[in-house]
């Protein structure tokens, strides 16, 4: 959910300076050189803890026969080389081997789904709520409740909603408002899918909704009022103006958002338990499942780093396509 | 000097914070109060110990009926007890990080299919010399005693605490409106499904609220293994083979046993939406009236004179008959005996008094009164058959024990078990319509192909 | 039937009229969830069980009953106090870290900037065990339990919402004029002194910012919270869990929890609101 604003780099300056700096007095040259090291110090030490640390022993597991027998040893394990990662991603004698693609195949098309219906439901909105209109600072306030709901009150709730025979949903599509003639089943079966895309897209809406307005209104109005006087309609306007002015914010929603969605993990764990069934289940629940309750500690080990370097390639991919809009200012 | 002040202060301020939610924090120190020397007689229990003690929901209201059942324990010894209830969802996770951690409880409750599982880990005490205190295995049924061992080794890792099987639930107001006679509606599987199909035809509501016939809990149960078991049972099949070498779930037999269940899905015999549930929701809609029959263990029981169960409608409350589960074609009927032990950790720095715990907890009388609280059965032969005698209900259930049957006691079970969970899930959704493929025999069979494969490859990492 | 021409000028307003009404039914579809989870909470267990509801008879019970079904009150402190001690450490660090790749042009600024982007990217799966080992290693050799503590779970978020408060912070820094620190300089300041005396108070609705957005986080967090902790240090995430499935159906007093676990979040949220939404479209606005 994080999406930090992606700044173009600070150039890193040579600054070759290190006589510390007793005296007071307007000397710029001599400020200082030590000093931001030891204020990113705390930062770079909690992160090398708790971050790269894990992350290195998270690595070495993957190349141990770690599982229910083993685990007592802990990191004195048996050593297993590339075993783990060639069985679960080539084995099709490995149950674990069509579990994995399965979990590859429903979280690739989860991202699909989720960042597009946010991406475009938030600008459809954000476009709406950026028109004058009586109420609009409530309206957009009251958008944005949605994004401070917690995921996992997000998913009780809907879990509540989506019961085919008692909840409300089913409730107001068959008996109230007979849009439909049966009740459809959510939480079982290839609709599980829609079950977890719907309350992701309905919690990420609002952060988009109040990226895109900023963006709106940083746009010149001259610009649209100029192309309106040439003649263009709205259409017209919003694909040649508008769209191309927030191509850096699609751009960093686009790449925050894909990361938040394949590491999504709190909506099917709270909503489905442990096993979402072959349909809803991701990446993360499937290697949570592998690797706490099945013990499977190196297969899921080895899944969770191909997981990682699937989304480095996403990010290279990402920087060659937006690249020019980081470098803008 | 003055950046040294930056990194400076920020320590101080890590420090001081985490000095403020240590005081206010965790009270998990408890335990060390007793650490020290033994007294001089080795098993003299020391006052004002505490000793920490993890049970499962057993029932509407655990925590309170738990602490009931200890007080004369706490009274009598002036060891205090500090129980904790912790869901069956996540017991196996918790249990294990205390077990490996070395940082937990002193006893906990464990279900008898994952003792072995468990005592692999290795951070449990063995009780073998303790056990003759209370009686040893002879006090036990053979099949109650097998859930304490762990194949290929030998020792006694646990105490049965509460014995419990599945059996037949159903409204006696619903088959005397569908003019089914109980004696035999439920004699052997096929009964089963004529019922269930006479029910459907002829008792759609009852009391003007809709009921559909039959109802099991999905993937999202954590026993439904359990729900299936029996049936697999009955056709002759089995979940391993008699060595526990290999995994059977996918012969013939078995695949019957599965398939008969699918089919009571694939016939509209079964309420679809109850797959969406664990196992105590769909009780509860048995409870709630809106299932005619349904399969569960004895605890049900005694929430039906309890009036702080609030799930209970009146018309489900006053109906409700129990029979044993159906013979097969081979003419056995078999059902799923489980239940409770209770084991003690070996970083205990109390186990005599942990001990002590168990020894009360397996006293006959105690085992009665918790067992009528809660309506288990008690593991100890005595107070067991005391119970299974008291009323025709219990008397369904009593004979169901002496029918009962359990999985191979091997450390790999509770993986296995999951695996077979997972496909059994799939197979019921897919009977429901909502699987990936359509449902067929060969949807069937290649589910329980991958279920038995799975099964092999967790087998094979003992090796 | 007479055709109805309406002027141009008619006709915009009914476009907007009914653009306005769109914009309005958009938001209540928003709110719609929002609206069922309170309601629920208002009704009664076993009714909500069933799925029959009484809307024109609400009761509080289940806020009062939620209390007593599960040891809430232990959950919602201990979410409490990890969460607001973690985001205040977290900001703190975040705090220093931003200002210097705000201000200075220093060696190691784009390693340390990417390297902070890049925690982002590591699945929390890769770190669950062996966070889980370190806590056993560090209790062995050094005899501070970790696990299933308070502390343990501070530090680990701590940790963990750093990153994310550095970039936001980083912004509220760079809004604000260089003239300022150069001034105090020119009064006789070091640098250091500079940024704590001058910078930080005027970042000060920065750092509120900054406190809520790691709170939020913080607050929203489950894995982690589940495999590090058994009973003391455990918090709403897994607190709020336990209403279905293991004690029978309380589905009102898991919509009550539901509503009180998201109070607090809501308060921090419009507490900060302003400066939050400036910080999360700071990228926007420069454009």
């Amino acid at each position: 959910m994080s999406t930090p604003t992606l700044q173009p780099e600070v150039r890193a300056d040579v600054t070759t300076t290190t006589e510390p700096a007793r005296s007071p007095g307007p000397k710029r040259r001599s400020r200082p050189n030590r000093l931001p090291y030891w204020l990113i110090a705390p930062a770079l030490v909690v992160m090398v803890l708790v971050h790269v640390l894990p992350a290195i022993g998270g690595l070495v597991i993957s190349f141990k026969k770690f599982n229910l027998f083993t685990f007592r040893e802990l990191f004195g394990a048996p050593w297993n080389g590339l075993e783990n990662y060639r069985s679960i991603l080539l084995d099709t004698d490995n149950p674990l081997h069509s579990g994995f693609w399965g979990a590859v195949s429903n979280t690739a098309v989860y991202t699909f789904w989720t960042v597009s219906g946010t991406l475009v439901g938030g600008l459809a909105i954000a476009l709406l709520l950026h028109r004058k209109m009586p109420g609009q600072r409530v309206a957009r306030t009251l958008m944005l409740v949605p994004w401070i709901v917690p995921s996992y009150v997000v998913a009780v709730l809907w879990a509540f909603m989506w019961q085919s025979d008692v909840g409300i949903i089913n409730k107001i599509l068959v008996d109230y408002t007979h849009l439909l003639g049966h009740r459809p089943i959510w939480l079982l079966g290839p609709n599980t899918m829609w079950a977890i895309v719907i309350p992701s897209i309905w919690r990420g809406l609002p952060l988009a909704i109040l990226i895109f307005i900023a963006g709106l209104q940083a746009q010149p109005a001259e610009l649209h009022e100029a192309a309106a006087i040439d003649g263009a309609g709205p259409l017209r306007r919003l694909r040649f103006i508008t769209l191309p002015l927030l191509r850096p914010l699609i751009g960093v929603q686009l790449l925050f958002g894909v990361i938040y969605s394949a590491y999504q993990f709190a909506i099917p764990t709270v909503m489905f338990g442990s096993n979402p069934g072959p349909d809803a289940d991701l990446m993360m629940t499937f290697i949570v499942r592998q690797s706490f309750s099945n013990q499977l500690y190196g297969l899921g080990a080895a899944a969770s780093t191909l997981l990682m370097f699937v989304m480095l390639a996403w990010v290279a991919v990402w920087y060659r396509a937006f690249r020019r809009d980081l470098e803008v200012s | 000097m003055r950046r040294k002040l930056a990194t400076a202060s920020w320590l101080v301020a890590l420090v001081l914070a985490l000095v403020v939610s240590a005081c206010g924090g965790s009270s998990s120190d408890d335990n060390d109060k007793s650490a020290s020397t033994p007294a001089a007689n080795a098993n003299a229990l020391k006052k004002g110990t505490t000793v920490n003690f993890w049970i499962m929901p057993n029932g509407p209201q655990p925590q309170a009926d738990m602490e009931k059942t200890v007080k004369p324990f706490e009274d009598q010894t002036g060891v205090k007890v500090n129980v904790e209830v912790v869901g069956w969802d996540v017991q196996l996770d918790r249990i294990k990080n205390a077990a490996v951690s070395g940082q937990g409880p002193d006893v906990t409750q464990a279900g008898t299919t994952q003792v072995p599982f468990f005592a692999a880990l290795g951070g449990f005490s063995n009780l073998n010399d303790r056990v003759a205190d209370i009686g040893g295995k002879n006090a036990y049924a053979p099949g109650v005693w097998q859930t304490t061992q762990l194949q290929g080794t030998d020792g006694t890792f646990a105490v049965p605490w509460f014995t419990e099987a599945r059996a037949i639930y159903y409204r006696k107001d619903v088959l005397k409106k569908a003019g089914i006679d109980p004696a035999t509606a439920f004699t052997d599987v096929n009964a089963l499904q004529q019922t269930l199909q006479t029910i459907k035809d002829k008792v759609p509501t009852i009391g003007g609220k809709e009921i559909a016939p039959f109802g099991m809990p999905g993937k999202k149960a954590f026993d439904l293994v359990h729900h299936v078991m029996p049936f697999v049972w009955d056709n002759g099949g089995a979940e391993l083979s008699d060595d526990a070498s290999k995994s059977t779930i996918n012969s013939t037999e078995a695949e019957g046993g599965v398939d008969f269940v699918a089919q009571l899905v694939k016939k509209g015999l079964f309420d679809k939406s109850m797959l969406e549930r664990d196992g105590t929701g769909v009780e509860n809609q048995f409870k709630g009236g809106r299932l005619a029959v349904w399969i569960g263990g004895p605890w049900v029981l005694s929430t039906i004179t309890r009036t702080d169960d609030k799930n209970w409608v009146p018309a489900a409350r006053a109906n409700v008959g129990v029979a044993a589960m159906p013979t097969g074609p081979a003419g056995k009927a078999f059902t799923f005996v489980g239940g409770s032990n209770l084991m003690v950790f070996k970083a205990s720095k109390n186990q005599n008094e942990a001990w002590a715990l168990i020894k009360y907890l397996s006293s006959d009388a105690v085992q009665k009164n918790y067992a009528d609280l809660l309506s288990f059965f008690p593991a100890r032969l005595a107070p067991q058959e005391q119970v299974g005698k008291s009323d025709a209900n219990h008397e369904a259930f009593y004979s169901a024990i002496k029918q009962g049957r359990t999985y191979a006691p091997i450390a790999q079970w509770g993986q296995i078990e999951n695996a077979y969970k997972g496909r059994f899930g799939n197979i019921l959704d897919s009977a429901a319509g909502q699987g990936k493929k359509p449902f067929s025999e060969g949807e069937v069979k290649s589910e329980l192909d991958a279920a038995a494969k799975e099964a092999d490859a967790l087998l094979a990492q003992g090796g | 039937m007479t055709a109805i021409t309406l002027s141009p000028r008619a006709r915009k307003r009914l476009i907007n009229r009914g653009l306005d009404t769109l914009t309005w039914l958009v938001v209540a579809l928003m709110l719609a969830p929002i609206f069922w989870l309170v309601a629920s909470s208002l009704q009664n267990d076993g009714q909500l069980a069933r799925g029959s509801y009484d809307l024109l008879h609400p009761t509080l019970q289940a806020f009062r009953d939620m209390w007593k079904t599960i040891d809430f009150e232990r959950y919602f402190i201990n979410s409490a106090i990890i969460c607001t001690v973690a985001a205040l450490l977290a900001t703190a660090f975040a705090s220093t870290a931003g200002y210097a790749l705000a201000r200075f042009p220093f060696r190691g600024a784009k390693p340390f900037g990417l390297a902070v982007i890049g925690t982002q990217l590591i699945p929390g799966s890769m770190f669950l065990l062996p966070v889980f080992i370190g806590f056993l290693w560090i209790k062995q050799h050094i005899g501070i339990q970790l696990f299933d503590t308070r502390v343990g779970m501070i530090l680990v978020y701590t940790a963990f919402f750093t990153p994310v408060a550095i970039y936001f912070m980083r912004s509220f820094f760079q809004a604000i004029p260089r003239d300022l620190e150069e001034a105090a300089q020119v009064d006789g300041c070091t640098p250091f002194t500079a940024f704590v005396r001058v910078i930080l108070p005027s970042a000060a609705p920065g750092l509120v910012a900054t406190f809520v957005y790691a709170f939020l986080f913080a607050w929203d967090e489950l894995l982690f919270v589940a495999s590090l902790t058994e009973h003391n240090a455990e918090t709403l995430p897994i607190g709020i869990r336990l209403f279905i499935g293991n004690y029978g159906q309380y589905y009102g007093q898991l919509m009550a929890a539901g509503v009180v676990a998201t109070i607090p979040v809501v308060i921090a949220f419009f507490a900060a609101q302003r400066w939050l939404v400036r910080g999360i479209t700071a990228g926007a606005v420069k454009g």
